[in-house]
């Protein structure tokens, strides 16, 4: 019973870090963007909050998988290939909180950096970044807490491989299917206390921690 | 804060599932509690350890075309195992069947209310198909199950108040035999068991033959099982 949460804990984990490490300057980016290029490129960002999850599972496994284009990578029914499909849906879950906390910094505190001299770089470092750090935690927050609670996408390109790509949300399914409502139980009730906490935590940072 | 979230993560990605010569075996829903049961003593004539993943076997099929790394699967719909093997390049190898079947129709408690009869999808599972043939004309409230053992589950969550399930689901599941009745084997396409070896690996011919052994069958009979 350890293995799945040992597996979803994984998954979550390595698609915050990649989320973060790749939704922040994209969100940063999106925040000073205007015009129809933004609106296009935040619709395509936003496509996963409407769009079936096995959709998105669906066009990934025909990339992914033996006839696809991307067949010689063996990315279908492993570990990087839910990351792979967990980062592409969990992308508005840290794009949008982040975007906001970006927009929410006046034009004039940037300016103000400008004009004592900080290049783009430092004006995103030293001045964006930590502005925006509770939008940064809540997005982080989401995304983890959106990937342990995946399973359209991890069932379509994962497969329900024990140790590799059964996630809880899998578990929780094989275990119902296998009659074992005790199992089921453990897990749904762990998972149900864990998207509470999730939720009280995205509550705290943004009663506790003072505006920017 | 920081340092404990990247501590945290370290140590998950350290956890490594064991690795003690696994082998990966897809099966027919309706035939995972057996195969549970066999686990043990396969594991031990074969020094393996089976790990075991179950859906309808057109799912499952549908998982091996595009890459699953199965290496064995058991199959309980010939003609897809046949298209499998035939539209493959690789060097798959199906085997003969070990069991037969039987199909039962199970209705927990007397009707109080509408008629609504789980049973496994007909497009994916034998099981379905089956059903399907017995009901034939008739035209009752379905509820399409993705599989046998998912059919199972709806008559058992009584969200579906009868259903056409594989008989060893019914005995695993100890239900009193007042509450099935055994549909005549003549009236649906006989659904028969049997292994489709994946990879060319003499742990699978090992376990591919103990499936067809005569003392699997033997056990498999507790089941409701017959031979094929």
């Amino acid at each position: 019973m350890l293995s799945p949460i040992i597996t979803s804990l994984q998954l979550a984990f390595v698609t915050t870090l990649i989320l973060l490490i790749a939704g922040v300057p994209l969100a940063f980016g999106l925040s000073r963007m205007r015009g129809f290029k933004r609106a296009l490129l935040e619709s395509l960002i936003a496509i996963p909050l409407v769009l079936p999850p096995t959709v998105l599972g669906f066009y990934l496994l025909l990339l992914l998988g033996a006839n696809g284009p991307f067949a010689p990578l063996n990315l279908v029914f492993s570990f990087p290939g839910l990351v792979i499909g967990s980062v592409l849906f969990s992308l508005p879950f840290m794009i949008r909180p982040v975007q906001t906390a970006f927009e929410a910094i006046p034009d004039s505190l940037f300016e103000a950096g400008a004009s004592m001299g900080a290049g783009s770089w430092q004006r995103f470092y030293l001045l964006a970044l930590p502005l925006a750090r509770n939008g940064i935690w809540s997005g982080m927050i989401l995304s983890f807490a959106h990937t342990i609670g995946e399973f359209g996408v991890v069932l379509m390109i994962g497969g329900n491989i024990p140790d590799k790509t059964r996630v809880v949300s899998i578990a929780i399914f094989d275990a119902v299917e296998r009659l074992d409502y005790t199992e089921a139980h453990i897990l749904s009730a762990s998972l149900v206390v864990f998207s509470f906490i999730a939720m009280v935590l995205v509550s705290w940072v943004f009663r506790d921690r003072k505006p920017a | 804060m920081k340092l404990a979230f990247i501590s945290l993560f370290v140590l998950l990605a350290a956890c490594t599932a064991p690795d003690d010569n696994p082998v990966l075996i897809a099966t027919a829903s309706s035939f995972r509690p057996a195969l549970e049961m066999l686990a043990p003593a396969l594991n031990d004539k074969c020094n393996t350890n089976i790990q075991i993943s179950s859906g309808s076997t057109g799912a499952l099929v549908t998982q091996i075309r595009q890459g699953a790394p199965f290496g064995l699967l058991i199959s309980a719909d010939q003609n897809l195992s046949k298209q499998l093997v035939s539209s493959s390049a690789k060097s798959y190898r199906l085997n003969a069947a070990f069991a037969r079947s039987p199909m039962a129709y199970w209705q927990p408690k007397p009707l109080t209310k509408k008629l609504t009869i789980a049973i496994a999808n007909p497009k994916t599972a034998p099981f379905g198909k089956a059903a399907m043939q017995v009901i034939a004309d008739s035209n009752p409230d379905l509820v399409i199950a993705s599989n046998a053992g998912q059919a199972f589950v709806f008559v058992h969550t009584r969200a579906a108040n009868a259903g056409y399930v594989p008989l060893p689901l019914l005995i695993a599941a100890e239900i009193p035999d007042t509450e099935y009745k055994l549909i005549d084997k003549n009236t649906y396409s006989p659904i028969f068991l049997h292994n489709v070896r994946l990879r060319n690996n003499p742990v699978l011919d090992c376990l591919a033959d103990q499936l067809n052994a005569t003392q699997t069958m033997t056990r498999l009979a507790e089941f409701g099982y017959l031979p094929p």
